[in-house]
């Protein structure tokens, strides 16, 4: 058993803690959004490297969508794809900035690959991106495939290009190819497999989204008096009315105002058999961008075009029919929808149409509009009425209201809405007169409160109550005779209906609250409605490839506090990041440069300084910046420039915590040296300065090199300033080293600077070593050096007389040591001529041998000598050869060198 | 800056502020009295980077972030000119935000004429918010009790949360049970029980599940208590609401009898008149549901105090969030507000 359930163990995927949220997040979601009855159109960013047919691809996606050309590609295009559904198409440029503000926005990202180059640079920076800002739905569009001619070849190309992008992706999303290009644009059935998966894909819920309503403006306008106004749809939630917005990458901003504006690409909703668009129901608003020459007034510019009818009158009209054709025109023309009309007379104008709406009081175009589409005028009027309803009901309902003993009374029963609602939120006058929530009932009789006998459970309920035996039996009776019919009663409710059914009866309830919350003006705006936001003083510039989004400023999000993240160094990046050097983060809608410092956390939770981020591996980075909610992804790069020349997001990470003030501490030993050592004390100098300082750090724990443990105890009189007086658990030697551990709180600086259009950023460390030729700061004590170690000299080992009597035998000295006197005598014992017991006969024997000896060292010697003085000769000769070798060398080469000069100086006097 | 004029319940204001991380400016109509000091000083204890510029006119709030020093046990004295459960509203939702558990033990009044007593805390303040953060741990106990003097002490221990859920309480449901306790000090015993008799007289009528505790403190060397009693009424619906009320010991109601017949009254006026949650609790159920997730919630109200309007106000200003009022329904779709201080791994 055990054995298999380690397998098991071993099988079972590792689902993290937060990947397990994101997935109850994601079911919580999708059940929501079945719900929502209204979506804003699904936005499409199209990304990829320079060249790659981004536009083209926008281009021929519209043109599929609606017929209509595009001339200039500028801002976001919105089309509706069907009756229920509309996409906004919106080109990434591959500038960093638009990358990391479009990866937070996008519902869909289609990423280019330029099948003749493979994958580039700009494709892993957006995929990185979209991690780590919440993974939206990816399709992957191969480009260029017409490079390969080889079928072969093409057909490898293609699975390798799709392995690496499900790898990169890690999912299973689709990889298209877009075959050749046909009169600039790609070919139509390509086009039409591709838009059919964007309008059925289902729309993956990223949780920033989810809490975080933005607008993507379609278009802005620049008024006189300082205002600037954009248009755009509600999208990520609903918007709840605030007196600020946030305009991503230029700054925080406050409304001037915020309207709901009739919607250029409304949802269809009257019911008709036809499910498929009708020419005149397929609409492109492309508001700055070249697609007709159509107009755009006050409140709700916006350009319907099916494209046969406004084709200028005489266009295709030939000469010869000239007549026959303008009869027929004629009459076409009073059978034309009053639009179309109207259109045309507009392209017959000669006067700018502000000037004839001048001379008309009333908009003649709107009325236009409201012949050909019903929609837009119903909604206005819907609006209205329901304002005026509201205003109806107040009149009707008008009751007065007593204020009466601290609180409001309704005389009737039920309370009226209206004017409680103009009681609390129109009337600014203070009504209260007391600090305490606490309300005290004014009491009447006791008789008074007989009527509310039958807001009481009463009769047989709890168990404290005694109740009789016989009682009891019967109400058990009875009690379960009832639980048998409500049983059958559910059984037969339950076959009525479904519980899919009462599903969507739950839905249907819900949502008709959030309608009627949203529609009853309380400054709410659900996803998908089309607005206009005026802003005042708006001062920076507009670019306008670059896109504009606008994003809610929530609560406590706009504030500035020490962040501390999870952080991790890109595995591309070339190098690791240092502390306290500037880098930029993108963290929620905000992009800012600011300096952080990094850490890791002890065992002990101290967070402890760390100079560089390890290579591989998290670590914690404190930084100053803007709250964003736990668990908020976020990127930093190193600079803003668009030079390729390197992998440009340096690392990713993740918000753990904020707060006003974090402890990182960093390392600090104090060195000190005993001067003085008397047993187990010792005096101890050069670890501080004062005495003063002694005295901080009383009772602090120092530490020799060899582990004797003590503790600082006074500050004392001897030797120099600061000095003090240690106890150690042993006797200290004089040479050995003290240390006190001690930790330093850093400093994380307080630098935030939002990343707007024209920043000038801080330079790191290495930018300005290289501007001012700076060079590494070299530090020699820093490198490391040969140790030369004396070997120490350990005096002998002395135990006194007494000492040794008193041991026990097994620690007394076996072999007994000699007295000085004692040594001195066998010294001179051994150095005495010792008397010899040789016999004649041996001694002759021996001085003979010593002799024959004498001879042999004699021979040896001078055969060594003369093997020197051969070994000497033969060394000068070899010398001797090589130096002539290398004379004619260096002789040759001269000779040479002279030729050449000479051959020269000969051509010179010819050419002269 | 958020800046208002005229003030007279600087609480809340301080409250809805420190939740959002907004700076506020309040101008007060008069100088509310030292309190003002206690609070801002116990603001100052469970917060970091919090920045107050106080004087006898105004006050200017920078809010911090709520850290309750860590988890460490605090005392605090909360004085003897408000009684405990002032600071307690307020504390108990801030404890809802913080970065660490708070734990703290507040000296004071337990029971007075102004404000609601602990107990209603206890057994009604504490059953709301867990009705809109169910997974909320707390513990709050009474240690000592303490009339007028200040000799009181509680000891609340909450952990904080990460969100609070939207929630509809339309439906109050009949009350199934009347539950209370009635506390006193430097009395005789006999008093308290005259008091509980004279309220189960009153229920008697209505529904026999009665039952109201005794709380006689007895006398601790070194401690001068001041005598009084009190009662604190619970009533329980079958829904799982609670709604309370309190009387006590003054000049007018001067006997037992009167103090018991009285909070029995007072019950069931706020029986009668209230919807889901009772006078006095309601504004908080209104925060609650402003600050809650971005869903709908509703409840159900009967009368309104004054003092729920101006916090209707203080809300819209500080959280951008306005109500719907349909036949005493209160409906908002809350703000969505995040506990930005809670750590994480």
């Amino acid at each position: 058993m055990s054995d298999s359930e380690e397998e098991q163990v071993k099988q079972a995927p590792i689902i993290k803690p937060h990947q397990k949220q994101q997935k109850d997040f994601y079911a919580e979601q999708l059940q929501a959004n079945e719900e929502a009855e209204s979506q804003a159109p699904l936005l499409v960013v199209v990304q990829g490297p320079k060249g790659s047919g981004k536009t083209t691809l926008i281009k021929s996606l519209v043109k599929h969508y609606t017929g209509q050309k595009i001339k200039k590609l500028v801002g976001p295009v919105t089309v509706r794809s069907n009756k229920q559904h509309r996409v906004t198409f919106i080109e990434c440029p591959s500038d960093i900035n638009a990358m990391s503000d479009l990866s937070k926005v996008a519902d869909l990202a289609l990423i280019l690959i330029d099948a003749s180059i493979g994958f580039e640079m700009e494709t892993f920076e957006y995929l990185s991106l979209l991690n780590n800002h919440g993974f939206p739905n990816v399709m992957g569009v191969l480009t260029h495939i017409d490079f390969f001619k080889d079928n072969k070849q093409l057909r490898k190309t293609r699975k390798k290009y799709k392995k690496r992008f499900e790898y990169e992706t890690g999912g299973n999303y689709k990889l298209f190819y877009l075959q050749a290009l046909k009169n600039e644009y790609y070919l139509k059935q390509d086009i039409h497999n591709l838009a059919r998966f964007i309008s059925i894909i289902k729309i993956a819920p990223v949780r920033w989204k989810t809490e975080h309503p933005f607008i993507l403006a379609d278009r802005y306008e620049q008024g006189k008096d300082n205002t600037t106004t954009f248009y755009g749809y509600v999208r990520g939630c609903t918007y709840r009315l605030n007196d600020r917005i946030h305009f991503v990458g230029q700054g925080d901003y406050y409304i001037e105002s915020f309207e709901e504006v009739l919607d250029p690409v409304e949802i269809i909703t009257t019911q008709k058999k036809h499910r498929s668009l009708k020419d005149t129901e397929k609409l492109v608003y492309a508001p700055m961008s070249s697609v007709g020459a159509l107009t755009i007034d006050a409140t709700a510019g916006y350009i319907t075009i099916p494209q046969p009818i406004f084709t200028e009158k005489n266009k295709f009209v030939n000469n010869e029919e000239q007549d026959d054709e303008d009869i027929e025109e004629q009459e076409q023309e009073q059978e034309l929808p009053e639009g179309v009309r109207m259109v045309r007379e507009l392209q017959q104008l000669t006067e700018g149409i502000d000037k004839q709406l001048e001379e008309e009081e009333d908009a003649q175009l709107l009325e236009g509009f409201e012949l050909e589409e019903d929609q837009p005028i119903k909604k206005k009027n819907n609006l209205q009425q329901i304002q005026q309803q509201r205003e109806l009901v107040r009149l009707k309902n008008r009751v007065n209201i007593k204020i009466e003993n601290g609180t409001v009374m309704p005389i009737s029963d039920t309370l009226l809405a209206t004017d409680l609602h103009e009681l609390i939120y129109q009337n600014k006058n203070g009504i209260n007169e007391f600090d305490s929530v606490r309300y005290i009932p004014k009491v009447q009789d006791r008789d008074s409160y007989r009527e509310i006998k039958e807001l009481f459970v009463t009769g047989f309920y709890g168990q404290n109550d005694v109740v009789d035996l016989e009682n009891l039996e019967k109400q058990i009776e009875v009690e379960e005779q009832e639980q048998e019919q409500e049983e059958e009663q559910e059984k037969k409710d339950n076959n009525q209906k479904d519980d899919n059914q009462k599903q969507k009866e739950n839905q249907q309830e819900r949502q008709q609250l959030v309608n009627e919350l949203t529609n009853s003006n309380l400054g709410l705006y659900k996803k998908g409605i089309y607005v206009k936001i005026v802003i005042k003083d708006f001062s920076s510039s507009i670019k306008d490839d670059y896109p504009m989004i606008l994003a809610r400023s929530e609560v406590g999000e706009d504030n500035l506090g020490f962040i501390k993240i999870r952080i991790k160094k890109h595995r591309w990046h070339s190098n690791i990041l240092k502390s306290n050097d500037p880098i930029i983060i993108s963290l929620g809608w905000r992009r800012f440069q600011t300096i952080p410092i990094y850490c890791v956390q002890d065992p002990n939770d101290r967070l402890r300084f760390i100079k560089y981020t390890p290579e591989y591996d998290y670590c914690y980075a404190i930084f100053y910046g803007n709250f964003a909610p736990q668990g908020t992804g976020l990127v930093c790069t190193q600079s803003l420039s668009n030079k390729l020349s390197k992998f440009r997001i340096a690392a990713t990470g993740v918000v753990l915590e904020m707060n006003h003030q974090f402890d990182v501490m960093k390392k600090l030993k104090l060195v000190g040296e005993p001067f003085k050592v008397i047993k187990n004390t010792a005096f101890i100098k050069g670890m501080f300065n004062s005495s003063l300082e002694v005295a901080k750090f009383q009772g602090g724990l120092i530490k020799t090199v060899s582990g004797l443990r003590g503790h600082i105890k006074k500050p004392s009189k001897l030797g120099p300033d600061g000095s003090f007086r240690a106890t150690f658990e042993d006797k200290i030697q004089m040479s050995d080293l003290v240390f006190c551990r001690t930790w330093v709180r850093m400093h994380i600086e307080r630098f935030y600077r939002l990343i707007t259009s024209n920043v000038k950023l801080m330079k790191t460390m290495w930018e300005l070593r290289q501007e001012k030729q700076i060079p590494l700061e070299f530090k020699p004590e820093s490198t490391y050096q040969d140790q030369e170690r004396v070997p120490v000299k350990f005096a002998p080992l002395r135990i006194p007389n007494n000492l040794q009597q008193n041991l026990p035998f097994e620690s007394k000295e076996k072999v007994k040591s000699l007295s000085f006197r004692e040594r001195l005598r066998q010294q001179v014992e051994k150095n005495l001529p010792v008397k010899s017991n040789m016999t004649d006969k041996e001694k002759e024997v021996y001085s003979l041998i010593q002799r024959l000896n004498t001879i042999k060292n004699e021979k040896e010697k001078k055969r060594e000598e003369k093997d020197i003085h051969k070994q000497k000769i033969k060394e000068a000769q070899f010398k001797g050869q090589k130096q002539h070798l290398e004379e004619g060398k260096r002789k040759y080469k001269q000779q040479k060198q002279k030729d050449k000069f000479i051959k020269q100086v000969k051509k010179q006097q010819q050419q002269q | 800056m958020i800046s208002f004029q005229q003030v007279i319940n600087f609480r809340e204001i301080l409250l809805c502020s420190t939740l959002s991380e907004r700076a506020v400016k309040i101008e007060f109509q008069q100088y509310p009295g030292p309190h003002l000091q206690t609070m801002l000083k116990l603001l100052q204890l469970i917060q970091t980077g919090c920045k107050i510029d106080v004087n006898t006119k105004g006050i200017i709030y920078i809010p911090g972030i709520i850290t309750n020093q860590d988890g460490m046990l605090q005392t605090y004295n909360c004085g003897v000119e408000r009684s405990i459960s002032y600071y307690l509203e307020i504390l108990l939702i801030l404890s809802l935000f913080g970065k660490a558990p708070l734990n703290i033990e507040l000296n004071g009044i337990t029971n007075d004429q102004t404000d609601q007593s602990v107990d209603s805390i206890i057994n009604a303040y504490i059953p709301l918010i867990k009705k809109f953060c169910p997974e909320w741990d707390v513990s709050l106990k009474v240690t000592r009790r303490g009339f007028l003097a200040g000799t009181g002490t509680i000891i609340l221990h909450s952990k904080p949360i990460k969100q609070i859920q939207a929630t509809t309480i339309i439906e109050r449901g009949p009350i199934c049970k009347i539950r209370g306790v009635c506390s006193g000090s430097k009395v005789a015993p006999n008093l308290l029980n005259r008091v509980v008799s004279q309220c189960r007289n009153v229920f008697n009528d209505y529904i026999p599940d009665v039952w109201i505790h005794t709380d006689l403190q007895k006398s601790q060397k070194g401690i001068e208590f001041q005598n009084g009693y009190a009662v604190s009424l619970i009533a329980e619906s079958t829904n799982g609401l609670f709604i309370s009320c309190d009387c006590e010991y003054s000049n007018d109601l001067n006997n037992p009898e009167k103090v018991g017949e009285t909070a029995a009254l007072r019950l069931l006026d706020e029986i009668k008149n209230c919807g889901c949650f009772d006078t006095t609790q309601q504004q908080f159920a209104l925060l609650m549901m402003a600050i809650s997730q971005r869903k709908v919630s509703q409840i159900k109200l009967g009368r309104i105090s004054t003092h729920t309007i101006e916090t209707l106000r203080i809300i819209r200003s500080i959280f951008g969030v306005t109500f719907n009022i349909e036949d005493s329904v209160f409906s908002c779709i809350g703000c969505g507000l995040m506990n930005l201080s809670r750590q994480t791994q």
